[in-house]
C-alpha cells in the first residue's frame, strides 16, 4: 500500500512532466516562454500587471522562503488549476498548465501556513485543452469521514471476534466441516474491513498474511492467519494442526480490538483505499493468487466491494459537491461489479472458484473491475487536502 | 482517467454523467491534429490515420509490432459503437502524436509518460479488425458479417486445437518504428477501453534489418516476403487487397476493408540448425545467402518453373513453389504478407520458442490465403514449423474524416 509521502512525490513528478509537455507545445501563444516567479517569506511572485493570451503557460517558480512552500494557481472562482506541492527553499520547479480566458492568482502557502497571494494574472481569449479547476479541500474536511469510518470498523470488530471464536470452537471440537463454513464467514468479516489494514498495524500480518512472500511459502514455520488456516482446513490436515492457528487468530483479533482505539487512521489513506482495496482484489482475488484451497476468492472480492462501498459512503458528502459525476460513476460501477460477482454464487451460497469461471464470465468480471478502478482512481486526487489554496 | 470524453464507459445510463466527471479537459477537444514540432521524433514519421483504408496494411512493415486479440464485453450494440468510437479517438491521437492534455490537479496523469512528455507519432499504425465471433447474437450483427469471415479453420499440419492464442472478437495490429511506442499505444488504448473489451492474447513481433540486403530474414535464416504483390500499384491493390462492398456477396460496408490472417508459426530452430544447408534450401526453394531462387542468382530473379517441370532444380514441393506457383491460374490467390519475427523465450525443454507472426491481407480469405495454405499442406517444411495460434479477422475500412469512426458502416 502506498503512503501519502509517495503520493506527494508522484504529484511533483507529474508536474514536471506536464511542464515539459507544455513548454514543447508550439500551440503556445507568442507571449510564451516560462514566466519567472519568485517566492519569499513575504511575497508570492509579482504584485500586479501580468497578462497574456490563453493557452499553455509555465511558471518557473523559485522559492526563497524558508522550509517548504506549496504554490497553487487559482482561478477567480477559487478553483485550483495547478499546484506545486512542497517546493524547497532555493529550488526552482515549473508550474505548468493551460489556461483559458479569466483572472487568476498564485497562492503560496508557506511552511508556517501563512498564505501569500500574487497580483492578478489576466488571460485573454479562449484555449482548447485548458485544465479543469477543482475546489480545494482542507485536510480538516476529512475528519468527519475518518470518524465515521473508524466507528464503523470499531462496530464491526466484535462480530469478527465472535466469528473467529466460532471457528476456533469448531476446530477444537474436531468439526472440520463446520470449521470450513465458519472460516469463510470470519474471513469475509475481515475482508470487508479491507480499508483498515494500515491502521491495523502489526496485527494485519498475524490475521491475513499470504504465504507467497514467506521464505518457504506455505511450509514456513510461524505462518499464521486466515490463509494458513484455509491451507490447513482444505489441505486435509488434522484438527490438531489447525487448532494452534485458530487460537492464534482469536488472540490476534482480540489484541486488535484492544489496540484499535489507540490506532490512528491517516485521513489521506481513506480516499486512497477507495481504489486500493479493489486493486488488490484484482491482483490477488480475481487471479486466484490468494486461494489457499477454499476456492472462495470471488467471495473475498465481493467482501472487498462491500468495504469499498462503505468507504465511498463515508466520503460521499465530500465527493458529492466536488465531483458528483465521479461519485455516480463509482456507485454505478460498483453495483455492476457486485452484480457480476453475485452471478458466480450458486443458490446454495457456494462461490465458483476463479479457475472454473467460464471464459466470458471471467472477461466480464476483469473488465468490470478494470473499468471501476479507472473511475475510483480519481477519488484520491479530488480529495487531496490543499490547505490554504 | 482524464481525457474521458471519448472513453468507453459501460452502462449507457452513466455515460453522460461519467463524461461530465472528467472536467475541463474532457469537455474541451484535445488538440491532436497538429502535432508540435519534434513530435515525430525519434523516427520523425507520422503516418496518416484517415483514409479509404486503414493504415498498417499497405504500409511497409515498421520495426516493431504487437498483435493483440480482444473479446468485446460491451453489453449492447450502442456500447460496441462507443467502444469503436473510443478506439478511434485514441488511435487518432496516438498516430498524430502531440502533447497530452494539461494535467488536472485532481487527476491521475493523462498519459503513462513512457514516451516522455510529448507523445511522438513514431510511425505508429493501429489496425483494427473484427473476428467472426463478433457477429454472433450479442450485437445483432449476424446479417452484416463479411461474406468470407469464418473462424480460422484448423489446417492439416496445425497444432492449434489446444492453443490459447486463438481467435477473438477484435484484433489490434499495433506497429511503430520503436518497441516502446508500440507498448505505449497498447497501454493507452487498453486504459481508455476498459469495460468495453478484454484482452485475450498478444504476441510481439520485430522486423530484422536487411542482412546484408534485401527482404528481412526469418528465423530459419531465409529471406521472407520476397514475392509480395506490389500493392503500391493501385490496380494490384484493387485486385488482391481490398474488399469490394456490394460484390460477391460482401455487405456494402466492407468496402475498403481487407481480410487479415494471423498465424503464430513457431520455428523449431534447434532441429532446423541440425539440417544440412542443401536440404534447407531444397525445402525452401531459395539460396539462403542471396535469397535467389535455386534457378537464379539474385533475390529478384523470378523462378522459371516451366523450364523445370519435374522439380530437378526447385523441387515440386519446395515452399516457394507451392506457395506461389506463378501461373495465370494462381495469380489471383496471391496475398500481401506483412509478417514479423517473434521471440517468446524458452519452452519446457529449454528450446527457443521463436518463429514468425505470419500476417497477411487479402480481398478474399477463402480464395487467397486458404487456397495457398491448402497447397502447402504436407510440404517438407512442416516438420520444422508449428502453427500454434492466430485467427481470421476482417480489417475494417478506413476512417474517412474527422466525424467518422472505425466500423461506422458496420453499426
Amino acid at each position: 500500500m502506498r503512503n501519502r509521502v509517495t503520493v506527494a512525490c508522484a504529484v511533483v513528478a507529474v508536474g514536471i512532466g506536464a511542464g515539459g509537455a507544455l513548454v514543447a507545445t508550439s500551440a503556445a501563444p507568442a507571449a510564451g516562454g516560462a514566466v519567472p516567479v519568485t517566492v519569499t517569506a513575504s511575497s508570492c511572485g509579482a504584485s500586479a500587471g501580468w497578462h497574456r493570451s490563453a493557452g499553455p503557460v509555465t511558471f518557473d517558480v523559485t522559492s526563497h522562503a524558508p522550509g517548504y512552500t506549496s504554490v497553487y494557481l487559482v482561478a477567480a472562482s477559487g478553483d485550483v488549476l495547478a499546484e506545486l506541492p512542497s517546493l524547497g527553499q532555493g529550488r526552482t520547479q515549473p508550474l505548468s498548465t493551460a489556461l483559458t480566458g479569466g483572472r487568476y492568482t498564485l497562492r503560496c502557502v508557506l511552511t508556517d501556513a501563512t498564505v501569500r497571494v500574487s497580483g492578478s494574472l489576466q488571460v485573454y481569449g479562449t484555449a482548447r485543452g485548458a485544465a479543469a479547476g477543482y475546489q480545494p479541500m482542507p485536510d480538516l474536511a476529512l475528519t468527519g469521514a475518518v470518524r465515521a469510518y473508524t466507528s464503523w470498523v470499531a462496530g464491526r470488530l466484535p462480530g469478527l471476534l465472535a466469528a473467529c471464536r466460532r471457528l476456533d470452537g469448531d476446530v477444537a471440537r474436531g468439526d472440520l466441516a463446520a470449521a470450513r463454513s465458519d472460516w469463510l464467514r470470519a474471513h469475509l468479516d475481515y475482508e470487508r474491513l479491507g480499508a483498515a489494514y494500515n491502521a491495523f498495524g502489526d496485527f494485519d500480518p498475524r490475521i491475513d498474511e499470504m504465504a507467497a512472500g514467506l521464505p518457504q511459502t506455505t511450509a514456513t514455520p510461524g505462518w499464521t492467519g486466515f490463509f494458513a488456516i484455509e491451507h490447513a482446513l482444505w489441505g486435509g490436515q488434522p484438527a490438531s494442526r489447525a487448532r494452534p492457528l485458530t487460537r492464534n487468530l482469536v488472540s490476534a483479533v482480540a489484541g486488535l480490538i484492544a489496540d484499535f482505539p489507540s490506532e490512528e487512521i491517516d485521513p489521506g489513506d481513506l480516499p486512497l483505499r477507495t481504489h486500493e482495496i479493489l486493486e488488490n482484489a484484482l491482483e490477488f482475488q480475481l487471479t486466484g493468487a490468494a486461494d489457499y484451497g477454499s476456492g472462495t476468492t470471488l467471495a473475498t472480492a465481493y467482501a472487498n466491494t462491500q468495504g469499498t462501498a462503505e468507504i465511498l459512503g463515508t466520503l460521499a458528502p465530500l465527493l458529492a459537491p466536488l465531483a458528483p459525476a465521479v461519485l455516480a460513476a463509482a456507485r454505478h460501477g460498483l453495483a455492476a461489479l457486485q452484480g457480476d460477482l453475485l452471478a458466480e454464487r450458486a443458490a446454495d451460497g457456494r462461490w465458483r472458484p476463479v479457475a472454473q469461471l467460464a471464459a466470458t464470465a471471467r472477461e466480464r468480471l476483469d473488465g468490470a473491475i478494470g473499468a471501476l478502478l479507472e473511475t475510483l482512481s480519481q477519488v484520491p486526487g479530488i480529495l487531496t487536502p490543499r490547505d490554504g489554496a | 482517467m482524464p481525457a474521458g470524453r471519448r472513453d468507453f464507459l459501460r452502462g449507457a445510463a452513466v455515460t453522460a454523467a461519467g463524461a461530465a466527471a472528467f472536467g475541463g479537459t474532457a469537455l474541451i477537444e484535445t488538440p491532436a491534429a497538429a502535432p508540435p514540432p519534434g513530435a515525430g521524433a525519434p523516427s520523425g514519421r507520422v503516418l496518416a490515420f484517415e483514409g479509404a483504408h486503414q493504415a498498417g496494411i499497405a504500409t511497409p512493415p515498421q520495426q516493431a509490432a504487437a498483435f493483440c486479440s480482444f473479446d468485446v464485453i460491451a453489453g449492447s450494440a450502442a456500447e460496441l459503437r462507443a467502444l469503436l468510437q473510443a478506439l478511434t479517438a485514441r488511435i487518432r491521437f496516438l498516430a498524430a502524436g502531440g502533447a497530452p492534455p494539461a494535467q488536472d490537479v485532481q487527476a491521475v496523469p493523462a498519459d503513462s509518460g513512457t514516451l516522455g512528455p510529448v507523445v511522438p507519432a513514431d510511425g505508429l499504425t493501429v489496425t483494427v479488425a473484427v473476428g467472426a465471433s463478433l457477429f454472433d447474437s450479442r450485437f445483432g450483427l449476424a446479417a452484416r458479417k463479411p461474406a468470407r469471415l469464418v473462424p480460422m479453420p484448423v489446417f492439416p499440419d496445425d497444432l492449434i486445437t489446444a492453443s490459447s492464442p486463438l481467435h477473438g472478437d477484435l484484433s489490434l495490429q499495433v506497429c511503430a518504428d520503436s518497441r516502446d511506442t508500440v507498448m505505449h499505444a497498447l497501454r493507452d488504448i487498453a486504459r481508455h477501453t476498459r469495460g468495453g473489451m478484454q484482452a485475450r492474447w498478444k504476441i510481439d513481433g520485430f522486423t530484422s534489418p536487411p542482412r546484408p540486403a534485401g527482404a528481412q530474414r526469418n528465423q530459419l535464416g531465409f529471406r521472407d516476403g520476397i514475392a509480395n504483390p506490389d500493392v503500391a500499384d493501385p490496380a494490384v491493390a484493387r485486385a488482391l487487397l481490398w474488399a469490394r462492398g456490394g460484390q460477391a456477396g460482401e455487405p456494402a460496408w466492407t468496402d475498403g476493408g481487407s481480410y487479415q490472417v494471423i498465424r503464430i508459426i513457431r520455428m523449431l530452430v534447434e532441429f532446423w540448425d541440425r539440417v544440412s544447408l542443401q536440404e534447407q534450401q531444397q525445402m525452401i526453394g531459395r539460396y539462403r545467402d542471396s535469397g535467389a531462387p535455386l534457378d537464379g542468382s539474385r533475390q529478384s530473379d523470378i523462378p522459371d518453373y516451366k523450364a523445370d517441370p519435374n522439380g530437378q532444380v526447385i523441387p515440386l514441393d519446395a515452399h516457394i513453389r507451392l506457395a506461389n506457383p506463378r501461373t495465370a491460374a494462381t495469380a489471383s490467390s496471391r496475398i500481401l504478407r506483412r509478417s514479423y519475427n517473434y521471440d517468446r523465450g524458452f519452452d519446457d525443454v529449454g528450446d527457443l520458442d521463436v518463429g514468425l507472426v505470419f500476417c497477411c491481407y487479402q480481398q478474399d480469405v477463402a480464395s487467397q490465403f486458404a487456397v495457398v495454405q491448402g497447397r502447402l499442406a504436407g510440404e517438407p517444411l512442416v516438420d520444422y514449423i508449428k502453427p500454434t495460434g492466430g485467427g481470421y479477422f476482417f480489417a475494417l475500412p478506413g476512417v474517412r474524416g474527422p466525424g467518422d469512426y472505425l466500423g461506422s458502416g458496420l453499426l
